[in-house]
């Protein structure tokens, strides 16, 4: 019983000692993520963590704002854009004065209309892809990953905010 | 008796034996024949070879490689084996000849080569091999073959070049203008394009989108760049393409008539989707159509043909395999390469 009781207190203290290390690291992960992150810090961890089949490259501001068809948009955004074999794309937005979370996410299901309609003739394979597009709305954010993967895509976009 | 009958069988047997091979051998003396042709690609030793009158067939080639010695450049020595399965084939008449699908560049391969495409019917015999029996190959002596340099002029990291050339310009085509407005290489410019947009849709659109060259109305471009053809490699007449994109020149001019058109060739796809041969999408393919293209252009009238394909296509003529996921369309790196000869070729 004596030693029943013992070996219990010891499994106890271990699972406090673990919780308290795991609390640690969450605490210092907490700090880190106190800063909000980028519109490239998004767009990086998804490109890190999401597969995708063709080759993405990190494209200049103003070509998202062309697609999107985002005038006047002044906020900070990432894209990150395909060679044009398939329709993957990751693009964030964060709102400004002109544009807000409802007025980007219009841009966001458009765009992904639109590719919907280019590729059912070109390439139809690809649009399963588009049709479970991850379009994610955050507070002051809209982000839009097309991807070989678009339930680990929305999982791990979740998981950022 | 007996002897009669073994007699009688063994002149059979010389009589069908005389009867089925006299047709070999008359195929045979042209297949074993040497011909001594001088010529500086093996492309132009097979013209040669035209002109006496025995043909090799595009299948044949697949089946007959044709080898050069890598090792010695300046003098090597060209087979042509014909296998127990190649055909011969016989001109009876006389046919214009097309002008051989080419790039500007050349490139030795050790694959076939296109042979021409005739419009003009020919009375031809076909003759097959039907002993099954090698035939020896056929050697063309004193045959000087030019390899053609690998392009050293280009490099996928080389950096950019000062765009500014494009000022004032826009592009107008498919998806590898799109992805040219994407990577932003060319920031200056205005892009009119549309995924899978083809000549045909261009020049009658449906939709809005299909509507790109609407976007010329009241503008004063210097420069318009034009990149179609990927999507219309399958066209069974590539002659219509050739038609329907001079009909979009004019109709650019019409609306920018001070503007210089250009046309960007067709680019080379990777060897495996060549050989894959999906919906008409090879390098044959893309220098027969090239080879069209290039006949459009005419300087007095301010359109040019930049030959990009030179800059992309490796020795073999192909994309390499490693640049594109799915061997058509490249990345970034290449989309450079692009920019960069275009800033080399145009005024």
């Amino acid at each position: 019983m004596k030693k029943t009781a013992c070996l219990l207190l010891a499994a106890m203290f271990l699972f406090l000692f673990f919780g308290c290390g795991k609390g640690g690291a969450d605490s210092a992960d907490a700090t880190a993520s106190d800063a909000p992150l980028t519109a490239r810090d998004i767009a990086d961890r998804i490109f890190a963590g999401v597969k995708f089949d063709d080759t993405l490259t990190a494209a200049p501001e103003s070509s998202a704002m062309s697609v999107y068809r985002l005038t006047g948009y002044t906020g900070d955004c990432a894209y990150f854009v395909s060679t044009m074999a398939t329709p993957e794309e990751i693009a964030v937005f964060k709102t400004d004065e002109n544009h807000d979370v409802a007025k980007l996410k219009d841009a966001a299901q458009n765009r992904i209309e639109l590719q919907i309609d280019n590729y059912s003739s070109y390439a139809p394979k690809e649009v399963p892809k588009l049709e479970n597009a991850v379009i994610y709305t955050g507070e002051d954010v809209v982000v839009v990953c097309v991807s070989a993967d678009n339930k680990t895509a929305d999982s791990l976009i979740k998981g950022l905010f | 008796m007996k002897k009669m009958y073994v007699l009688k069988n063994f002149i059979v047997s010389l009589v069908f034996v005389a009867v089925v091979m006299t047709p070999l051998f008359i195929i045979m003396p042209h297949a074993e024949r040497s011909y001594s042709v001088k010529a500086s690609s093996s492309r132009e030793a097979l013209e040669s070879l035209e002109n006496e009158s025995i043909s090799l067939i595009e299948e044949s080639l697949s089946e007959a490689e044709i080898v050069y010695n890598d090792e010695s450049v300046t003098d090597p020595v060209v087979y042509i084996e014909i296998t127990t399965t190649t055909k011969l084939r016989k001109r009876t008449t006389t046919t214009e000849k097309k002008d051989a699908v080419t790039s500007e560049a050349p490139s030795e391969t050790t694959t076939k080569t296109a042979t021409e495409t005739s419009s003009e019917p020919t009375t031809e015999k076909t003759y097959e091999n039907p002993f099954k029996i090698k035939i020896p190959k056929i050697t063309i002596p004193n045959l000087t073959i030019t390899k053609a340099p690998k392009n050293q002029k280009y490099s996928p990291d080389d950096p950019l070049k000062d765009t500014s050339c494009f000022d004032n310009s826009a592009f107008i085509g498919n998806s590898q203008a799109q992805a040219l407005m994407s990577y932003g290489l060319i920031p200056n410019a205005d892009f009119f394009t549309k995924i899978g947009l083809s000549v045909e849709q261009a020049l009658y659109p449906k939709t809005s989108a299909e509507n790109v060259l609407a976007n010329l109305n009241g503008k004063h471009y210097d420069k318009i760049f034009f990149v179609f053809g990927e999507n219309e490699l399958g066209w069974p007449y590539p002659d219509t393409f050739v038609k329907y994109y001079g009909k979009i020149l004019d109709k650019a001019h019409e609306k920018v008539p001070s503007a210089d058109l250009y046309i960007v060739s067709i680019f080379p796809v990777a060897d495996s989707v060549s050989k894959k041969n999906t919906n008409g999408v090879t390098n044959e393919n893309v220098r027969l159509f090239n080879q069209k293209l290039k006949e459009l252009a005419d300087s007095r009238k301010g359109v040019y043909f930049l030959n990009v394909y030179e800059a992309l296509a490796d020795e073999n003529g192909a994309l390499p395999e490693d640049i594109a996921a799915d061997g058509i369309h490249f990345g970034i790196k290449y989309c450079r390469m692009w920019v960069n000869y275009m800033i080399d070729h145009v005024k």
